[in-house]
């Protein structure tokens, strides 16, 4: 039996990486004192409960105003672009629940 | 191709060849065929296509697959390159939105990829659409399926474990691939029902649960009607809220596929829609049987059990795909669902383009 001898074999990489583009991280903010906050909804159950036991907590304490609330049509689909423009837009920070 | 999507590989004989694509990772845990330059080249030149062409992303994962992506999977799936163009549209529809891939393909559901391909390149290519249809021994049918789950691995970042953090999954995220046996029944192609013509080529894609094969008499509506209990049985993806409860949804509505087969005059007289329309009011659960086993939240309440929930939202979400063996002793049809509500992820049927 002879042994074959080790050859170089040019093969094709079938996997990927991640491509993340540059970005800023926002400015975190001073105080939430009288602060717009958007809610997003898993879907999922009692993420409405918790977002709106914490929107009732946040609004007590320091006078958070809800600014918007979404509510995804599932939670395997992922928030259109568009809300996440609008969130981006008119509120100051967003809290995200996932439900169980 | 550039140098950076090329890995300089040493081995000294075809065992060794095997063992280095197990120690690079990229294998579904079977041996693969490995993914030399000159191979993947014969798979591109046979399709016609950019190397570097973009078939879609998995934005959530910041990934982008290209044609040579593709292309080197297929290759260690053990395709042929006429294979090529079927994976490669196959891509394309689990990479759109209607898809929604992040769904299904991280999902603890556990779903696979279910590839049924349709229109003449089916058996140009020598698919498999009767005996043993969601079984081995047909190259074309196991292999294209397993391409599909090593894109999925390899180049979208379904990694078990990782971001496929599937509960229990089924063996079809292995290979999930079948063909529609066109020429032996008058009913119309999957693909000309959802907008193709007969002779164009088309490949639909179904994230889906595993096929629950179906027993019955020879008459059609005891095969219906056993479909039917089948498919309404409680502990599906279907029969639950999961995922939809803050919608005020009862249940999570999605798509079911149907696969049936008989001998081509068994179905005599009634068309797809005809047993679309008798199966689709059909396949429902109680509000009594849904709270019993908490699919559904709330009380049970007297009345519950006379008030039925369907779950399949609309006739056109039953997709029939006329596949089996013509030839059986009594009757076998199977039920496939959705592991995702509609509203998460659907079929999608792209046309197969070759040169």
């Amino acid at each position: 039996m002879t042994i074959n001898e080790l050859q170089m074999h040019r093969l094709v990489d079938p996997t990927t990486s991640a491509i993340i583009p540059e970005f800023n991280l926002s400015t975190r903010l001073d105080s939430l004192n009288d602060k717009k906050v958007g809610l997003i909804d898993d879907a999922k159950e009692n993420a409405k409960e918790l977002l709106e036991e914490f929107a009732s907590l946040l609004n007590e304490n320091y006078g958070v105003l809800t600014q918007y609330y979404h509510q995804k049509p599932s939670a395997g689909k992922p928030t259109e672009p568009d809300i996440i423009e609008k969130i981006a837009n008119e509120c100051d920070f967003v809290i995200v629940a996932i439900g169980s | 191709m550039s140098n950076y999507e090329i890995k300089n590989v040493e081995w000294a004989d075809v065992v060794g060849a095997i063992e280095e694509c197990y120690s690079l990772g990229w294998t579904d845990g079977l041996p693969v065929v490995p993914p030399v330059q000159s191979r993947v080249q014969e798979f591109i030149d046979y399709l016609g296509r950019d190397p570097q062409e973009i078939l879609g992303e998995v934005p959530e994962r910041r990934r982008k697959i290209s044609v040579l992506k593709a292309a080197a999977n297929a290759v260690m799936a053990g395709c042929l390159p006429e294979y090529f163009p079927v994976v490669v549209a196959a891509t394309e529809a689990m990479l759109t939105s209607d898809f929604n891939l992040i769904g299904p393909s991280s999902s603890q559901g556990g779903a696979g990829i279910l590839v049924v391909v349709n229109g003449p390149i089916s058996r140009a290519i020598g698919m498999n659409s009767k005996d043993n249809l969601f079984g081995p021994g047909n190259r074309p049918n196991a292999t294209i399926g397993r391409a599909i789950r090593l894109i999925l691995m390899n180049a979208c970042g379904s990694i078990p474990g990782l971001f496929d953090r599937t509960n229990i999954g089924h063996p079809g995220k292995y290979t999930y691939c079948i063909a529609e046996n066109e020429l032996e029944t008058h009913w119309d192609p999957l693909h000309v029902e959802r907008g193709f013509k007969k002779d164009q080529n088309a490949v639909t894609v179904f994230a889906a649960w595993e096929p629950r094969q179906v027993r019955s008499a020879s008459e059609k509506y005891a095969a219906l009607d056993s479909l039917i209990d089948v498919a309404s049985t409680l502990g599906t993806s279907l029969a639950n809220d999961d995922s939809v409860a803050g919608n005020g949804a009862l249940v999570r509505q999605g798509q079911i596929l149907v696969t049936i087969a008989g001998a081509s005059d068994f179905w005599k007289g009634w068309s797809k829609d005809d047993v679309r329309e008798y199966i689709y009011p059909k396949i429902r659960r109680s509000v009594g049987d849904l709270k019993r086993v908490q699919a559904i939240s709330g009380e049970y309440q007297g009345g519950d059990d006379d008030k039925y929930v369907l779950l399949v939202p609309s006739p056109e979400d039953i997709l029939i795909v006329y596949a089996g063996s013509p030839e059986a002793s009594g009757y076998r049809s199977a039920v496939i669902h959705s592991e995702l509500p509609k509203v998460s992820s659907t079929a999608v049927t792209t046309e197969i383009k070759t040169n």
